[in-house]
């Protein structure tokens, strides 16, 4: 602050939204009571290089102006985060979590945010949250030090601690769906025998898993019953899942994250809005399901460019995004289940000539989803048009609570004995996994030798097998196991392509 | 009379691997034809190079064939200087001598357009045109100095050329009007000249219920020892070929483009797979032309002109199949449509051409009657025993290594479907015998035998590694020896 003509100035690369903090500072201070002072006022913001975006520093400017014109004072090391509208009342942002936490890590313990962020803040631990409704308030707080606000303590996680290998595989964390929007029930389901299993596997073992099948086969109706078949995070990835949901949210969170994610972007969405970034390198659908699961409804349709771009994540556990200047890596451990048409028109293979989609025509719509991408995907499944005698005579199904507690169970025998779901295993790991004896060794490569099959496409038996046995309940993987798995292969390799055709 | 081609000794090109590599100074006292072998294989390279160029169909190849004498001459008058004014000499030259008819011997039949009505009436008018134009002609002058690449071509690719001037040349389609001058042909030779070849054919777009028929149709025929002939297409074609390869009988699959250019992608391993039983892969065009709008109905008449008859399984009103029908009369061969419910789409063609050629088309009642109409059905002619009674035994599965004439290996005892259904376990049975009432998804099955879900999937899963059930988009048909026609209609049922 110094003297001359009245001015304002925000140096060291702030982006628009901060720019405008000038005027909404200016506001609320008015507004909050205090004296706007009519001198040369220049705002510094450091490092110097790194660019600074939103609104989240509102109120620290504010108090900054009020301190340096001696209107405030101010009493010991505090943080002030939250953004001001013109009357001076406080907003919270996203992203304000990690914030909280980070600001822990590095020995500020007095936090100001802005009062409805205050459950969200309050998820961290070691520090001293308080919470301000307005600017006046905040001042008020700075001023009087620590007697701020009572404080009622939410559960809380570790967010310093990182010994949380030993909480792993404990009974915490495993109960069944918490999600809210349960989605329907699988027994609500017809039919689709075969799909059903398959889903049953995939969710089981973390596989990756496509759907074919005619419009109203019932693809996207299954895939609504995941939420309610995923057992609830963990405490570890309920504090991933916690802080993504925290920088990508538009609303202030409550509580930690207990349901497994399940986002199902339209096949419109953009690049960066699959893998990340724009211009604040925001989180993208992939990390957003990180845990849970990545739904594709019309496989083919997305752009494929960003189909290309699941492959890593799809293998890494995690996205790397570069910018110039910048750079994030976001945790993406997503299963990526998928349903598709088996040609343009929709119905091929239901056996009535109705599909007059030429076989290239056909071809090229499955290539939109390239080699590399349909070799990561473990479970392949064609669901047929219900028949309406089917629909109307087949008997109860099963309910998603005994399939959930089927997976739930067969999830934890993984982790108890690799620490990881199946679909992240592969090598020397999925072999010891597997421990197949002579004559299963002898019957895989059998099955593999049918279908000309790649290192990868064996991994991939081997890996959804061992998820059959697990769901079994056996430790050894049988040839049955095998044979289930091989059920499931891609459809471009079968042993009787030529037949297929057409 | 079908199925009896007066055919000679059939001198199959493999020959030229039996035997080693003749020269000009082998001695001749082996084989009479032998002495020309050398200048038969010039000549066969010349016929490569000439007709690889494009524009140059039958019968500007004929008008240069008759001008020259051979088209090794041609070649020769191409490469050398002011080549395209000296082949358009001769050809004017030809053309005013009194006895110049260049064009007898092939005439036009790359006209034949895909007219989608009923083939005969839009049955190709042979065309007199004996000259070439002179960009034709320097596209000739072009070829014949690059001509070898050609001949390397064919030559890498595995192919073999037959010109219709070798005896290789099968005896049936020489008989067809404008027969196609030179074949490119991948396989054996010997099934282009069966004793006897049927074709079956139909749409690519065919119900189950189709596709199940072609195949035991395809099966039947290959068991009564004829060649089954079609064109490779999705649908019909694809399970008639298949189902031939799965009883290891010989077919052959007619391409509608060049070798390299296979059309349908999809249908690749499927013409592996016919090679390797000891079928053939053939078509007259060079093997780098790609399919097109005008190749099929092209092909259609070969398809026709390799076969004694030619049946339709399923076809649309609109239906390249027909085309074929029409070929098929047009050649003087017989011609079988399988019917339909009335209101069938996917019949509607074959209904169609049933009612349009009354006394020359004829209807398929059953598998039994078409082979006996094929004179297929245990008649002397065929000197093949095919047993109609319910739960006769069946032939075995290989015909690999029979004589040329295709001739089966003596009926197997137990190989035929009630053998396949007595190894099964009871499950499998079970669900076996729904399969061959037609395709069914794994619900339906579940529905129908009021098994568990689980047991269900397993027991399909072995089903389908034992070849016995094939799984497309999530409905299950019989293959393999469990789709192969075994006891009739009536009885596919034991239970």
């Amino acid at each position: 602050m110094a003297p001359g003509l009245p001015g304002f100035t925000i140096v060291g690369l702030a982006d628009t939204a901060l720019q405008e903090a000038r005027e909404r500072v200016r506001g609320a201070i008015r507004n909050s009571g205090y004296e706007y002072p009519p001198r040369r006022i220049t705002v510094n913001l450091a490092p110097a290089e790194l660019r600074k975006s939103g609104a989240s520093l509102d109120l620290a400017i504010a108090l900054g102006i009020l301190v340096g014109s001696e209107q405030v004072s101010a009493n010991g090391r505090w943080a002030v985060l939250g953004e001001l509208s013109l009357g001076g009342e406080l907003r919270s942002m996203p992203g304000l979590l990690p914030m909280v936490a980070a600001l822990g890590r590095r020995t500020v313990k007095r936090i100001v945010v802005p009062l409805d962020g205050l459950a969200e803040a309050r998820l961290a631990c070691d520090v001293d949250v308080v919470a301000a409704a307005t600017l006046a308030e905040a001042a008020v707080l700075l001023r009087e030090s620590r007697r701020g606000r009572a404080r009622v303590q939410p559960p809380r996680v570790e967010l310093a601690a990182d010994g949380l290998g030993e909480r792993v595989g404990s009974d915490r964390g495993w109960g069944i769906g918490v999600a809210s929007e349960m989605g329907p029930d699988l027994a609500e389901v017809r039919g689709q025998l075969e799909a059903r299993r398959a889903l049953e596997l995939a969710l089981a073992g973390g596989h990756s898993m496509v759907m074919i099948g005619p419009p109203g086969s019932g693809k996207t109706l299954l895939a609504r019953t995941v939420p309610g078949l995923l057992p609830a995070l963990d405490d570890q990835e309920a504090r991933i899942a916690t802080i993504i949901a925290s920088v990508s949210g538009s609303e202030p969170l409550t509580d930690l994250v207990r349901a497994r994610p399940f986002r199902s972007p339209h096949h419109t969405i953009s690049y960066a809005g699959m893998v990340g970034g724009g211009p604040l390198l925001s989180p993208g659908e992939v990390t957003r399901a990180n845990d849970g699961v990545l739904f594709l409804d019309e496989l083919p349709e997305y752009d494929r460019a960003t189909l290309e771009a699941l492959r890593q994540p799809m293998e890494d556990g995690e996205v790397a995004i570069s910018r110039v200047g910048r750079a994030a890596v976001f945790p993406s451990r997503f299963q990526l289940i998928a349903a598709m048409n088996p040609c343009p028109c929709g119905h091929a293979g239901e056996g009535d000539g109705r599909c007059r989609c030429q076989p290239g025509i056909v071809d090229r719509y499955t290539a939109r989803v390239s080699g590399p991408l349909r070799d990561r995907i473990d479970i392949w499944v064609h669901m047929p048009r219900v028949e309406p005698a089917e629909y109307v005579l087949s008997g109860a199904h099963e309910g998603s609570d005994r399939v959930a507690a089927r997976v739930v169970e067969a999830r934890r025998r993984q982790m108890l004995r690799s620490g990881r779901v199946n679909s992240r295993l592969s090598g020397r790991a999925l072999r010891g996994a597997c421990a197949l004896g002579q004559a299963e060794q002898a019957h895989a490569v059998r099955l593999a030798e049918m279908d000309g099959w790649s290192a990868r496409g064996i991994e991939r038996l081997l890996r959804v097998a061992r998820t059959a046995a697990d769901l079994e309940g056996v430790e050894r993987v049988a040839e049955t196991h095998l044979d289930e798995a091989a059920r499931f292969r891609s459809p471009t390799g079968r042993c009787l392509g030529f037949a297929v055709a057409g | 009379m079908l199925g009896v081609q007066s055919l000679g000794p059939v001198i199959t090109r493999r020959v030229a691997e039996d035997e080693e590599p003749m020269s000009a100074t082998t001695p001749t006292s082996r084989c009479p034809r032998t002495v020309d072998r050398a200048a038969m294989d010039l000549e066969r390279d010349a016929w490569v190079v000439l007709l690889s160029v494009t524009g140059l169909g039958p019968v500007s190849f004929g008008a240069l064939l008759a001008a020259f004498g051979s088209a090794r001459a041609v070649l020769a008058a191409a490469s050398a200087p002011a080549g395209p004014a000296r082949l358009l000499q001769a050809l004017a030259d030809a053309a005013a001598s009194p006895d110049g008819d260049p064009a007898a011997v092939f005439d036009a039949c790359a006209s034949a357009e895909t007219e989608a009505g009923l083939p005969p009436s839009g049955f190709p008018t042979p065309r007199r045109r004996q000259s070439i134009g002179a960009d034709l002609a320097t596209r000739i002058c072009e070829a014949a100095v690059g001509g070898a690449g050609e001949v390397e071509r064919v030559r890498a690719l595995g192919l073999t050329a037959i010109t219709l001037e070798e005896p290789e040349y099968p005896a049936r389609l020489r008989e067809v009007e404008l027969p196609p001058p030179l074949l490119y042909l991948r396989g054996s030779a010997d099934a282009l000249s069966a004793r006897n070849a049927v074709a079956v054919v139909g749409t690519r777009w065919p119900t189950d219920k189709g596709r199940l028929i072609a195949g035991w149709i395809g099966s039947a025929i290959a068991r009564a020892g004829a060649v089954v002939v079609s064109g490779l297409a999705v649908g019909i074609d694809g399970a008639a070929h298949a189902a031939v390869v799965g009883e290891g009988g010989q077919t052959v699959a007619v391409l509608g483009g060049g070798h390299a250019r296979l059309f349908p992608k999809a249908h690749e391993r499927l013409a592996d797979a016919i090679v390797a039983a000891g079928g053939a892969v053939v078509s007259e065009l060079p093997p780098d032309t790609s399919p097109s709008r005008g190749t099929f109905p092209r092909r259609n008449r070969l398809v026709s002109g390799l076969s004694d008859a030619t049946v339709v399984v399923e076809a649309g009103c609109r239906s390249g199949a027909l085309i074929t029908a029409g070929w098929a009369l047009e050649q003087g061969r017989e011609c079988f449509l399988v019917p339909g419910p009335f209101d069938s789409p996917a019949s509607a063609g074959c209904h169609a051409f049933l009612r349009s050629f009354p006394g020359q088309a004829r209807l398929v009642s059953g598998i039994a009657e078409l082979l006996e109409d094929l004179d297929l059905g245990g008649g002397a002619g065929s000197g093949v025993a095919v047993a109609r009674g319910p739960g006769a035994p069946k032939n075995g599965p290989s015909t690999r290594q029979t004589q040329p004439g295709g001739r089966p290996s003596p009926s197997v005892p137990g190989a035929g479907r009630a053998a396949v259904l007595a190894s099964l376990g009871p499950v499998e049975r079970a669900l076996a015998q729904e399969l061959l009432l037609g395709p069914a998804t794994a619900d339906q099955l579940a529905l129908r035998t009021s098994l568990a879900g689980a047991a269900v999937l397993s027991a399909l899963t072995l089903l389908e590694l034992r070849g016995l059930a094939t799984g497309a988009y999530g409905r299950y048909l019989p293959s393999g020896r469990l789709a192969a026609w075994s006891d009739g209609p009536g009885s596919r049922l034991s239970e």
